[in-house]
């Protein structure tokens, strides 16, 4: 039986069959606070809120669903800055922040089975109390975000200079179907270690980057890292550009650093409380990089430090200096120097609108697409705040350029829409593919996709979601 | 440990017992020898506490200082070293000193120097001696004083009387005076200090969209360098605002200073009396109070002003 959603009939018969299945404090339809996000996305519909306690009732949601032909949208936090959560026809929203379990820790094969509520948060403070000698990587981003869903969605954290986007961290999942069959990838749907997503046929990719349109993964092992013992981070001022590019692809194919990363001049001033009508003054830096170095020794982190300085120096760039002094002397900073963090000052804008166009691409392409896209945002009137950073080692760089509105401007929302997909637009005409991206980008990156491309994924969908119904309007 | 810990904890309280309604910790040879061999074996870190500003930042000695204190109760001690903490003026800290409190904590409580194993990860070896040094130190001056509560509740019946115990404790006062009179001399001095030093207002300074880097990092330190009541009682009461520039790396900013306030601007202003130029990172350690190790490694030249 396939009812359209939002009719009170299927309204009725959904709540029942959910509630039977959470209970009843576990489902709502006081689905508001799930139409929008910080973003300039318009706001969705959805009939039901959902929470599920395990994979079981996952399974069982699914079910109901498929019974109902209800669609379903997965959602943790809601926090991925492309409106990737907003449910789009109406339907369920699958409120998974119950399942917030550490399932397993293997120290021996360093990964950690996780659920998809598990925060950031929650697991550094699990590794630092129970596991001391391992760590994960951590983003810019709030540290009540889902770990899962940023490796899900290829997010890009303070290891990703080192190890790659963080769908490469993935050795596999556990995710239910939309006809509500339990499936399993990686290693660990073999045997009964989770070690690697190798020698196996790769279905784990079926997860990664595709926003919940395959399925809902109710559990994932992630890659850990050993624990440095010495560490040092460094803050170093880049007058242009092609200054930072020299420095940023130098570091990172020594392979001797954990992380590269680049903001322009708008982030630093808006970290001191400016929002609008931001000036860089002639002797002020452009960019700001940040380098965070470890090593098995002192002696160790002495030689990269060596290393780190004479690349900085070949690269023109002067000034350098460490994150802890510039913290002690403004404590402001500190947010930049621990992960995870949030960032107030972007949260805090009036108005609080937050988007941005991240993508991945080759190097060759770096500067030039950062000079148009840095001037695609100030023909809109905004600040020329971008994010950067070489992944894996220097095979491919991030471009994101961030923006932020007042969501109660109408006029300056549009303002938003346009300069977000000129943007993806931009960065596509560089050879760079968004990450994340929202409905419109990946609307975008499929018109310019091989065909082969779009039939394969358009028959991989159809195979998994014959009725378009997980997290309908993405991809 | 308090009075109400060492009643629970008397192995540890050697000098407090159930029939003294005293129950502060007392200078007795049992309770003070352990501090003065601990300061024997560190004697070279107490000269640093003081001395060593990159070894033991005064703050932090001072944190350390009225955690013991805190911990033995010696109300003397507190006022002097309260004083001087207010003088040096509050900043914020990092996370790193909360381990030392502990540790000072802990030994407090343990009325013996405790093994400093833990901090070794993080510190170096004339950290923890400077330390251990202080620690030592307060405990002395914490069993003084508190000996000076004794007597003066022996002599008001609030205490038994105990002759031996008293020429005992009274031994230990007098020997401590020569140092304790002037400490307490100079804790009044600072807090006379503090008490008429003009306190930091609002800074002036451009939009923050038009501050550059520098003027907002100055405004943001303002506090930390104008943290010391010295410092504030003199440059804030000079009788012009007396511009001085400041150039970190490629950046410039001018400080105005005096009259009660403090204005920022964006670069080099024509009439800066000075330029202090320096790398980003010494101007930072300076603002954060290694001033003596630093000032080498930065210029200051004349302005056209």
């Amino acid at each position: 039986m396939t009812l359209p959603t939002g009719s009170g009939q299927v309204q009725t018969l959904l709540v029942d069959a959910l509630t039977e299945v959470v209970g009843p404090l576990n489902v709502t339809t006081a689905v508001e606070q799930y139409l929008t996000d910080v973003t300039e996305q318009p706001p969705g519909a959805a009939d039901v809120v959902v929470r599920p306690g395990s994979a079981d009732e996952v399974r069982k949601v699914l079910l109901a669903a498929a019974g109902a032909g209800a669609p379903v949208t997965p959602v943790v936090a809601g926090y991925n800055v492309a409106g990737l959560t907003i449910p789009r026809r109406g339907g369920i929203v699958l409120d998974l922040t119950r399942m917030n379990r550490i399932v397993e820790v293997d120290e021996d094969a360093m990964y950690v089975v996780v659920e998809p509520g598990v925060t950031f948060e929650q697991l550094k403070r699990h590794l630092d109390d129970q596991h001391p000698d391992l760590v994960y990587s951590y983003p810019f981003a709030p540290p009540s975000t889902s770990v899962l869903a940023n490796a899900l969605l290829d997010g890009l954290n303070n290891l990703s200079m080192r190890h790659g986007a963080m769908g490469q961290w993935v050795n596999g999942v556990e995710a239910v179907l939309a006809d509500g069959t339990v499936v399993r990838t990686g290693a660990g749907g073999v045997v009964d270690k989770w070690f690697a997503r190798a020698p196996l046929p790769d279905l784990t990719g079926l997860f990664i980057s595709t926003q919940g349109t395959t399925g809902v993964v109710t559990r994932a092992a992630l890659q850990l890292q050993p624990r440095p013992a010495a560490r040092a981070r460094w803050f170093a001022f880049a007058d242009d550009l092609d200054t930072a590019y020299t420095a940023m692809r130098a570091l990172a194919r020594t392979g001797s650093f954990d992380d590269v990363g680049l903001m322009t001049w708008p982030a630093a001033k808006m970290l001191f409380g400016a929002t609008r009508d931001l000036r860089r003054a002639d002797d002020e830096p452009f960019a700001f990089l940040f380098l965070d170095m470890t090593g098995a020794s002192d002696d160790e982190l002495a030689a990269r430090k060596d290393i780190a300085q004479r690349i900085l120096d070949d690269a023109g760039i002067e000034t350098v200096f460490p994150v802890e002094d510039l913290v002690r002397a403004v404590p402001r900073y500190g947010p930049l120097a621990e992960l995870p963090t949030t960032l107030d000052f972007l949260l805090d804008f009036p108005g609080g609108g937050l988007t941005w166009v991240g993508s991945y691409g080759p190097g060759a392409g770096w500067v030039d697409g950062a000079h148009k896209g840095l001037g695609v945002l100030e023909e809109h009137g905004f600040p020329p705040f971008l994010v950067a950073r070489p992944m894996a080692g220097g095979h491919y760089f991030v471009l994101r350029f961030v923006a932020c509105f007042d969501k109660g401007d109408v006029a300056e929302v549009e303002r938003v829409r346009a300069v977000m997909g000129r943007l993806a637009d931009v960065v596509l005409d560089q050879g760079y593919v968004p990450y994340k991206a929202s409905a419109d980008a990946a609307q975008r990156i499929l018109a310019r996709a091989h065909p082969g491309f779009v039939e394969l994924w358009s028959r991989v969908r159809g195979l998994l979601d014959p009725d378009g119904r997980m997290n309908p309007g993405r991809w | 440990m308090n009075a109400a810990s060492c009643q629970s904890h008397p192995v540890t309280c050697p000098n407090v017992n159930d029939r003294d309604p005293f129950q502060r910790r007392t200078a007795t040879l049992g309770s003070v020898l352990p501090w003065i061999a601990e300061l024997g074996r560190t004697i070279p870190g107490l000269v640093d506490s003081y001395a060593r500003k990159d070894v033991l930042n005064p703050r932090t000695r001072e944190r350390i200082i009225l955690a013991v204190t805190e911990v033995n109760g010696c109300r003397y001690c507190a006022w002097i070293h309260g004083s001087w903490q207010d003088f040096l003026g509050d900043v914020p800290t990092g996370t790193a000193e909360d381990a030392l409190l502990v540790y000072a904590r802990a030994c407090a409580d343990a009325g013996r120097p405790l093994d400093p194993g833990p901090l070794a990860e993080t510190l170096p070896p004339e950290a923890i001696r400077a330390i251990r040094a202080t620690v030592a130190q307060i405990e002395v001056s914490n069993l003084v004083g508190n000996t000076v509560d004794g007597l003066l509740a022996r002599a008001t019946r609030a205490r038994p009387f105990d002759p031996l115990a008293t020429l005992q404790e009274i031994a230990a006062v007098g020997a401590a005076l020569p140092l304790a009179v002037p400490m307490l001399g100079a804790a009044a001095f600072l807090k006379a200090v503090e008490r008429i030093a003009p306190r930091l207002g609002d800074i002036d300074k451009p939009e923050a969209g038009e501050a550059n880097l520098l003027v907002h990092v100055l405004a943001e330190a303002m506090p930390l360098l104008l943290a010391n009541a010295a410092v504030r009682l003199v440059v804030l009461n000079l009788p012009v605002r007396v511009p001085v520039a400041v150039r970190a790396g490629r950046t410039t900013a001018t400080m105005r200073v005096g009259q009660g306030g403090v204005t920022l601007e964006n670069g080099v202003a024509g009439d800066a009396v000075a330029v202090v130029e320096g790398e980003v990172d010494t101007l930072l350690k300076l603002v954060t109070g290694s001033l003596l190790r630093e000032i080498a490694n930065v210029r200051i030249r004349p302005g056209r002003g």
